[in-house]
């Protein structure tokens, strides 16, 4: 009795890694994947299933492809029996396998991510907690002790809120949300980048996982080793997967939490609410980007906050400043207009010339402007020779 | 390819192997059409037909293809042997891994990365090795072009011969895409197993069955109660039987006893089973010079246990008898379908005994871990992240045996999962199948009950069997004792020859033999090992057979008489005298025992009158702990003798140590070592029964 459809095994003998590396056929990425598939609609195929019972001779004319795709998609249907001693062998350890095509395949990862949702997923425990409403937690590897206090607090009122706990199991934000919510009694479901196998083998996750409380999830192989690809790629799936991401701690313009992050308004996928604080680099930008600012966790209703929020619809926009109780007032003052362009610029010091020139105003406007900008503090002044640049406030790195 | 060209391209290459006059027989090619053609396919025909031709044929198409290579599944030594000489003939370069040779496997992996091996058998454990699976496999460069599964009637819990492993190959299978040729074969599967097959593998299967009768055998049924009567019976049939044959047991033990008999009665024989030892050699290298005696007929009998046989394809053999029943009718064909290939006349003869019921029943029993067992394996195991399998015998009184068994069961039903050597649970919530392993043991009842049916009937042997198979072809013999009605051999046998098997039972000792370690990881004066000096000398049993002979009167007089009689006295002395040195011998003492008081010690006592030498009290048992024979487990038996036992101070001299039944011999090792510890120079140990292995079954 086969455990799955044809449409599900073509799907994962053309997008799972699994065995496939040694032919040197590397197997279809998300998009890739979508693209063949719809060429695979438009042909008499129709379905992917068809792939099995269709001699290789004819594949470059149904799909209108060239040989060297044919020899590919050929070679990685063709190891069908590696294939099958490997997932045998997941299945014993008790990591299973879902497509896209198949109906346990979580929802959300395919309305939010659309052709980007990983075709072929695995994991181990009860799959259909990926389907429930929740939170996702995320942020720095590196945290200090009031980040770990708001992970865990958020986690744990997201518990009593009867929300499910989302994150990406790396060490951190990740670990301690993670383990704040199954402490309190609540669900989680960690999508990890890589070494699903290596996190089964510990006995307290395996033993929360058969009590239903924990599901794992990689789109990864489950023996493959840790890669940085990999770990970035997953974010968006652990954004995907929730009602909304909160983010604990980013650093700016670098780093995993701040790829997801931006990525995430970039496409407006899911609701983003970013600690207000400047204790992390990454955050108050991702705020001015578009976030959701939320501050006092203990006090936090989750569900409200959630509800109450319309997703950002704009970029950076240009009327949103810093200055927030200046939002509320007309002002038609510029300096809060180009203040963010010109800290922008002098991120590397400039010179007084070099500013003028690329703000194409007079050197008095700029000089003006600086002026300010040094009173307020976001701007200091270097001599010998004279330079102006943005204040960076000092945390510690991450990510 | 086209059909026509299919056909003459597997023409040729049949011809290139078997001469220009070779032909297909009827199913052969359309069986390797329909696997090329991606159905999976069943192939149920007798052994000889050629069901590996169509594997072979396959193979050699799929290479020329540039497909990669075959992996045959079966669970059989024997077999793999012979097929890898087969593929030759079609130009096939085939290898197994199996765990005889591993010296081979590096040198085999490097082919393999080659991809000049065109056929891998493997044995279905191989399969879920994680170190094949990851070591091996990964090697095989271009992608595995076909499975094929021997002896496919293993996948069936219906089917005789049921293994857990081969479950583990149902589930490959079920990850196995439709576009991978899968043939499954066999020899034996009547309606029941073909179904079940069926379902299980995939049900587009197309089925090849042919006739099974067996024309040259004839067979009759003996029933004779003791096993002085079978062995006499033995001695004065097997000479009037032409040609040469196998004697099938139920037990290694008995193995060895028929063929010692024979021998003794100028019979050529030799024992066959698994693990059997001789001098040091290797036991799969014994194997086989036992195989290649017995080809080359350089014995009358091969006396073995079902170990023996399968893919053994010698045509002349001339008869097949049954020392005890089988345990199934199906297994009884297959066992006696080796005799008689090509040639006329041969004979299948079945004896039956009153012990044969109590000895399948045994092995039914213990076929399957019980509940309380596996709840012990998995409730510790939640514990760790991973434990070995001395962690187990550590913690839980089950024998190794018996841990390993329960371990694969819950492996088989994903519940544990191995990885190098150490056992992990996985995430699954252990509800136990009890009504799995109930259902097949009910079975495993009615198809014994089946087989005493048999004994009993008045109707054609043959045609019974046959019927067993659902084969259509089945009909009378007109050869057998029920269709001619009348014994093709005497039933009746001679009550001399009869005392002399009794007696040549008695007189078959157990050798005790010192223990030289303390369990793993014990230490005692900061060893392992047990110095010399401190280990019990070579000793005697009276008796070997916890059921036979002196062994059934040593149990009859402990729990019923409690008080072992004078004959036994008398043959101990006896044996004493003509085995033991007793000029070296200053004093005698007894084990203690708290439940059976003085049982020992007055058996000893009497020795001790018998043989004029002193009788001393030197060991005390301090506390009342578990009989040693509850336990099962070999450092739970080591530790309960630890603790059971002390000894007085200041001894000296050479003790004669009497207890009455050895098992474990951890009781003669831990007294021997305190008596030593104590003064004692040399232990000799004396024993009334052996009662380790099977044949420790008591009253």
């Amino acid at each position: 009795m086969n455990k799955f459809s044809d449409n599900a095994y073509v799907t994962i003998l053309l997008c799972s890694s699994i065995d496939a590396k040694k032919n040197g056929y590397k197997p279809y990425t998300p998009v890739k994947w979508n693209e063949l598939v719809k060429k695979i609609m438009k042909s008499p195929l129709k379905e992917p299933a068809e792939l099995l019972n269709t001699e290789k001779s004819r594949l470059p004319e149904l799909l209108r492809i060239d040989t060297a795709e044919t020899e590919r998609i050929t070679k990685l249907l063709s190891r069908g029996a590696n294939l099958a001693l490997k997932l045998d062998e997941f299945e014993r350890m008790g990591i299973n396998v879902i497509t896209k095509s198949d109906k346990e395949y979580p929802l959300r990862l395919k309305k939010i991510l659309k052709r980007y949702a990983p075709p072929v997923l695995y994991y181990s425990g009860d799959i259909s907690l990926a389907a429930r409403t929740g939170i996702a937690i995320v942020g720095s590897r590196n945290i200090d002790k009031t980040g770990e206090r708001v992970a865990s607090t958020l986690a744990e009122k997201a518990v009593d809120e009867g929300l499910l706990v989302f994150s990406g199991g790396a060490r951190g934000v990740d670990v301690i949300s993670e383990k704040s919510a199954l402490k309190k009694g609540g669900r989680v479901v960690s999508f990890l980048a890589n070494s699903l196998e290596k996190k089964i083998r510990k006995k307290d996750d395996r033993n929360l996982i058969s009590k239903g409380r924990l599901l794992l999830m990689s789109s990864a192989n489950p023996d493959a080793p840790f890669s940085t690809g990999a770990a970035m790629g997953r974010n968006k799936y652990v954004y995907a997967l929730s009602t909304g991401t909160f983010v604990v701690a980013s650093s700016f313009k670098k780093g995993g939490t701040w790829a997801g992050a931006t990525d995430n308004l970039k496409n407006q996928r899911v609701k983003l609410f970013v600690y207000d604080s400047e204790q992390y680099t990454g955050n108050k930008a991702l705020i001015k980007r578009g976030a959701t600012p939320f501050d006092q966790v203990d006090s936090l209703a989750i569900i409200d906050l959630l509800k109450g929020e319309q997703l950002q619809k704009s970029q950076i926009n240009l009327f949103e400043t810093r200055y927030a109780d200046q939002q509320h007032q007309k002002n038609y003052d510029l300096y809060y207009v180009v203040i963010d362009t010109i800290l922008d610029f002098v991120q590397e010091k400039k010179s007084l010339k070099e500013i003028k020139e690329a703000l194409k105003v007079s050197q008095n406007q700029a000089s003006f402007w600086l002026k300010r900008a040094i009173e307020d503090r976001l701007i200091e002044k270097t001599y010998k020779p004279v330079k102006y640049r943005a204040i960076k406030k000092s945390t510690p790195s991450h990510n | 390819m086209n059909r026509a060209l299919l056909k003459r391209t597997a023409v040729k290459h049949l011809k290139a192997s078997f001469g220009s006059s070779a032909s297909f027989r009827h199913g052969q090619f359309e069986a390797i059409e329909n696997v090329l053609k991606g159905n999976r396919s069943l192939v149920v025909q007798r052994t000889g037909w050629g069901k590996s031709i169509i594997y072979f044929i396959c193979t050699r198409l799929l290479r020329d293809d540039g497909v990669g290579l075959s992996i045959v599944i079966s669970p059989l030594l024997a077999l793999m042997n012979d097929q890898l000489n087969g593929s030759k003939q079609f130009g096939l370069v085939s290898r197994t891994i199996n765990s005889n040779n591993r010296e081979e496997w590096f040198k085999i992996k490097n082919e393999i990365s080659q991809d000049k091996v065109d056929i891998l058998f493997i044995s279905p454990e191989r399969l879920s090795n994680d170190e094949f699976t990851n070591d091996i496999l990964s090697k095989i460069r271009n992608n595995i072009g076909m499975l094929v599964i021997d002896e496919a009637h293993c996948i069936s819990d219906w089917g005789h011969d049921f293994r857990p492993d081969y479950r583990r190959i149902v589930n490959v299978i079920s990850f196995l895409p439709k576009n991978v040729p899968l043939l499954a074969t066999t020899a034996t599967a009547n309606d029941r197993v073909v179904n079940d097959i069926k379902s299980q593998l995939g049900l587009n299967l197309q089925i090849q069955r042919g006739p099974l009768m067996r024309k040259s055998l004839a067979l009759q049924v003996i029933s004779l109660d003791t096993k002085e009567e079978r062995l006499s019976w033995l001695v004065e049939n097997i000479p009037h039987m032409k040609g040469t044959g196998i004697i099938y047991c139920l037990t290694k033990k008995d193995c060895e006893l028929v063929s010692s008999w024979l021998n003794n009665n100028d019979i050529v024989s030799q024992a066959y089973y698994s693990g059997i030892k001789r001098d040091r050699m290797d036991s799969s290298k014994l194997r086989i010079q036992l195989e290649k005696n017995f080809m080359s007929n350089r014995m009358k009998a091969l006396v073995a246990t079902t170990a023996f046989g399968m893919g053994i394809d010698k045509p002349d053999i001339g008869f097949v008898v049954h020392f005890q029943k089988p345990k199934n009718l199906v297994s009884y064909y297959q066992q006696i379908g080796r005799a008689g290939r090509s040639i006329r006349n041969a004979y299948a003869v079945l004896l039956s005994g009153k012990e044969d019921d109590e000895i399948n029943d045994y092995f039914i029993r213990s076929a399957f871990p019980t509940y309380s067992e596996m709840n012990q394996v998995i409730r510790f195991l939640m514990n760790y992240d991973s434990l070995s399998l001395t962690d187990f015998a550590n913690h839980i009184d089950m024998t190794r045996g018996k841990i390993r068994k329960c371990l694969k069961f819950l492996t088989v039903n994903g519940d544990i999962f191995v990885k190098n050597k150490r056992y992990y649970k996985t995430p699954k919530n252990w509800q136990p199948d009890l009504a799995y392993s109930q259902k097949i043991t009910q079975q495993r009842y009615e198809e014994l009950e089946r087989m005493n049916e048999f004994t009993r009937t008045d109707n054609c042997y043959m045609k019974t069997l046959a019927e067993e198979l659902n084969d259509r072809y089945a009909e009378e013999c007109g050869r057998c004792s029920n269709c001619l009605k009348k014994p093709l051999f005497k039933v009746q046998v001679n009550k001399d020859l009869v005392l002399k098997a009794e007696r040549f039972i008695k007189d078959i000792h157990y050798t005790i033999k010192p223990r030289k370690k303390w369990p793993a990881k014990i230490k005692h004066n900061g060893k392992n090992k047990i110095s010399e000096n401190f280990q019990s000398q070579n000793g005697k049993a009276l008796s070997n057979y916890g059921d036979s002979g002196w062994g059934k009167i040593v149990g009859h007089d402990k729990y019923i008489k409690n008080h072992y009689r004078e004959a036994l006295v008398t043959s101990s002395v006896k044996l004493i005298r003509k085995e033991y040195n007793l000029s070296k011998i200053d004093w005698i003492t007894a084990i203690p025992s708290l439940r059976h008081r003085g049982l020992v010690r007055d058996f000893a006592l009497r020795i001790s009158s018998a043989l004029k030498i002193p009788y001393y009290d030197s060991i005390m048992k301090v506390k009342d702990t578990k009989q040693q024979k509850e336990l099962n487990n070999s450092y739970m038996q080591y530790k309960n003798a630890w603790l059971s036992f002390k000894v007085k101070d200041f001894l000296s001299g050479n003790v004669l140590l009497i207890d009455d039944m050895v098992d474990s011999r951890w009781t003669i090792t831990v007294c021997s070592y305190k008596l030593i510890s104590a003064g004692t120079n040399n232990v000799f140990p004396f024993a009334l029964s052996n009662t380790s292995g099977f044949g420790g079954i008591t009253l």
